[in-house]
């Protein structure tokens, strides 16, 4: 499908609020978008075990000295759902609660990821020992619940699905591209790698009932990029109209 | 040790001579730097006020020599008694509650039978008060004495060159004046109970005015007239020098801007009329808007109501309270509570650590009544005042701990106080059952109401390293799997109303050690009673087999 550049409307411009599932919500993007976009999105944000740092559906900010005190965070809330994405039942059960919630999925962000580094022999060696769960984690799990979101609500709207430019990011990393020299990333990196191309597969295969499929692949942020710029080209990607592109996120002088 | 020993250790250590058996006696009650060697020399000097010496000296371990306390005592009121029968002795206030727990067969008794007791070793005892209205420079004295080794000086030898070397601690010398004061406030007490006769005389009048103190004192005995020396010149030299000043002035700043001990110039009538158990009057105020750095907390009502909070602290107060951990936990592990961490918490892979009632330092902050406003807000409900507060270190690789809910009785020594907040002293009334160690004591039963866990300390965490707290929706959940692991990420908190649904538990830390203040507010137990029903609240783990056992203190109990 040609990249065009046309933006849909957002919803600053209009009055229909874009619904984002977004997994990894604790997580390092998950918590900025989170914070940066609740008033853009409605977002239902999944967690493991790490709680969220935002305003939900059950917790809110609180001023300890002032508890009269508006906090300006709680004006926006996320629906907030704990879930482990590893029990297929549970994949099922986040997209049903999300449509129950809110009607509709128009972007799904597959952030949740697990990041174990280590050498592959000698050192601790457990990188190994988890690479199944890590593989899991990052690739297999955005499959499975890209598919059921598919199933339990894309396949027979491929119209609909054109006209509000609905579309999965998954969040990749410039490991599953670039092979660094720290010999610390093989199983992440691997996973990326699988994600990578996962992503230009389900791009193509998403196409035919009207969903675009991207990867948002950044180096280290905060450190290397900013969290900031790995959430514009995240929002980018979402209000663009491209698809099976991997976005790479990096230093100007390499990206 | 012998009194024999014990009494060489004095500034003048003459031979020690065995007089008549005492016809009159009085007790010189004092306060570590107050001056006190001072006074019981110019009485000495007098040869009818009796010979006072320190014969209740307790060992570093906090006890009276070996053997039967009646040996000690018939050995010491002949030492003390000069030739005309009148006894005397100089006692501080931890060593005369000391005898009294001797001489009570280990508790402490009251007042009354306190003085009955001794009665029958000292006739119709009493009492010459010494204190000292500066307790911050009696504080930096005792700070000096005790860091030098130093305790008194009779020549005109230079004695700075031991102290320079030393960068004082501030915060010590803060806690140290709040155990001044606290010793004043328990003599207090004891006379106000005892309805006794007591000389209350200053510090500063006896430097001023050694002959007319001592003439007081005679009169106050009837031992008068007495011809004093025109010039009496005591021995002992006054040891405050510029450096102590130099101490004293870093201290006096250090207490203006950080939470600290106040300075106090209340006489016996003002204290508190409550037992002598420890009354906490003048707890230093706590700013908390100047203190906390974050204000925007999160509270949360999933899986139940909780409330969490990162950079709780301002960077310097959060180090304060590092340091202060650090430094307790640099003492060690060993059974001495209330000294260093130690283990012996039911069920619980974990090293605690009990604050010293009136020695919490920094930690203060944590039972300090605008802190238990500021909890009892946040989770709207009404608390008693009461508090139980602790460290915890969990070394690497502690076990996971099991789900519980804390919603258990905690009991304390009750006392009036000002501001309402009872600290547990478990010395006298041990918190997780109720046992009474002291006749006198009054005990309060209360209920759990909220737990806190302030994380500090602690090397830098990612996912993995666990030592997190779970927070779980049932008591079978699985312990790896809370619906929330909070992190035990440094000058962070989590506090929860404690509930029958609030099962939490600790979850095994794989990298690094976990270290974390705990503390419990509590509410009146008929209101957990009508919420939930008396048998919602649990008694504590290992509660039933002590029951058997003599009672001891334990480490703040239960487990994070």
């Amino acid at each position: 499908m040609p990249a065009q550049d046309t933006k849909v409307t957002s919803e600053e411009d209009g009055p229909r609020r874009r619904v984002c599932l977004l997994t990894g919500a604790s997580g390092r993007l998950g918590r900025a978008f989170c914070a940066r976009y609740a008033g853009r999105y409605d977002i239902v944000a999944v967690h493991a075990w790490s709680p969220l740092k935002v305003a939900t559906q059950d917790q809110e900010f609180v001023d300890p000295l002032d508890t009269a005190r508006e906090i300006p965070r709680n004006a926006h809330r996320v629906f907030a759902v704990r879930a482990d994405l590893t029990d297929d039942a549970a994949v099922v059960a986040v997209v049903e609660t999300a449509l129950h919630r809110f009607g509709r999925i128009d972007l799904l962000v597959n952030a949740a990821a697990y990041r174990n580094w280590g050498p592959l022999i000698g050192g601790a060696g457990n990188v190994v020992d988890t690479a199944a769960y890590q593989l899991t984690v990052n690739a297999v799990v955005p499959i499975k619940l890209s598919r059921a979101v598919a199933e339990a609500f894309w396949t027979d709207r491929p119209a609909e699905n054109r006209a509000s430019n609905r579309n999965v990011v998954n969040l990749s990393s410039t490991a599953g591209s670039i092979l660094y020299p720290d010999g610390m990333q093989s199983v992440y990196a691997a996973s990326k790698a699988a994600l990578n191309q996962l992503t230009r597969h389900m791009a193509s295969e998403y196409d035919r009932i009207g969903v675009r499929v991207n990867a948002l692949a950044p180096n280290t942020f905060p450190g290397i990029v900013t969290t900031e710029s790995v959430l514009e080209a995240l929002v980018d990607l979402d209000s663009g109209r491209r698809t099976g592109e991997i976005r790479i996120v990096d230093r100007e002088d390499v990206a | 040790m012998g009194v024999t020993d014990q009494v060489m250790t004095d500034p003048f250590p003459e031979e020690p001579a065995e007089g008549p058996l005492p016809t009159r006696s009085y007790f010189i009650c004092s306060t570590p730097r107050s001056g006190s060697w001072l006074l019981v020399d110019l009485l000495r000097a007098t040869g009818q006020a009796g010979v006072a010496r320190e014969y209740f000296r307790l060992s570093p371990a906090g006890h009276l020599p070996d053997g039967p306390v009646q040996e000690l005592l018939d050995q010491v009121r002949r030492l003390g008694t000069s030739e005309n029968g009148v006894f005397s002795a100089k006692v501080h206030w931890m060593q005369f509650e000391e005898l009294g727990r001797a001489l009570g067969g280990g508790i402490v008794p009251t007042p009354e039978e306190l003085a009955r007791l001794l009665g029958d070793w000292f006739p119709s005892p009493r009492f010459v008060f010494l204190r000292r209205s500066d307790t911050d420079r009696q504080a930096v004295s005792w700070y000096r004495a005790i860091e030098t080794n130093e305790w008194w000086q009779t020549g005109t030898r230079g004695r700075k060159a031991k102290a320079a070397a030393i960068e004082p601690d501030l915060a010590r010398i803060a806690e140290l004046e709040a155990l001044l004061r606290d010793y004043e406030d328990r003599w207090a007490a004891h006379f106000k109970a005892l309805d006794a006769e007591v000389l209350e005389l200053d510090y500063a009048t006896v430097c001023e005015d050694p002959s007319g103190t001592v003439g007081r004192v005679l009169d106050f005995l009837d031992l008068g007239p007495w011809d004093a020396p025109v010039d009496l010149e005591p021995r002992l030299k006054k040891q405050a020098d510029d450096l102590s000043a130099d101490w004293l002035a870093r201290y006096q700043a250090f207490r203006a801007q950080e939470p600290g001990p106040q300075p106090t110039g209340a006489g016996v009538g003002e204290q508190s009329t409550g037992p002598p158990v420890g009354p906490q009057q003048r707890r230093p105020p706590v700013d908390l808007g100047k203190i906390l750095a974050n204000r925007a907390w999160i509270r949360s009502s999933h899986p139940f109501s909780h409330i969490r909070a990162t950079d709780v602290f301002t960077p310097d107060y959060a180090g304060r309270l590092a340091t202060g951990f650090r430094e307790i936990l640099d003492r060690g592990f060993g059974s001495n509570t209330g000294k260093v961490f130690s283990r012996g918490i039911p069920g619980y892979d974990a090293y605690g650590y009990n604050f010293s009632p009136d020695n919490y330092g920094p930690f203060r902050v944590f039972v300090s009544r605008p802190w238990l406003d500021m909890v009892s807000t946040l989770f709207s409900l009404p608390l008693t005042g009461h508090i139980l507060c602790g460290l915890h270190h969990h070394t690497v690789g502690s076990g996971d701990g099991f789900l519980h809910h804390d919603l258990n009785p905690g009991f304390f020594a009750d006392y009036p106080d000002p501001d309402g907040i009872v600290v547990a002293r478990q010395n006298l009334c041990t918190y997780i059952d109720g046992t009474v160690h002291r006749p006198d004591v009054d005990v309060a039963e209360t209920v759990r109401g909220v737990a806190l866990i302030y994380y500090l300390d602690n090397p830098p965490w990612v996912p993995g390293d666990g030592g997190e707290t779970g927070l779980y929706a049932g008591p079978y959940d699985n312990v790896k799997q809370p619906v929330i692991a909070v992190a035990p990420i440094s000058n962070s908190m989590v506090l929860f109303e404690c509930s029958p649904a609030s099962y939490h538990s600790f979850i095994s830390n794989r990298r690094s050690p976990r270290s974390s203040v705990i503390a419990w507010y509590h509410r009146p137990k008929e209101v957990v009673v009508a919420q939930w029903g008396e048998d919602q609240i649990r008694p504590h783990r290992g509660v039933e087999a002590k029951a058997e056992t003599p009672a001891e203190e334990t480490s703040p109990s239960d487990q994070r």
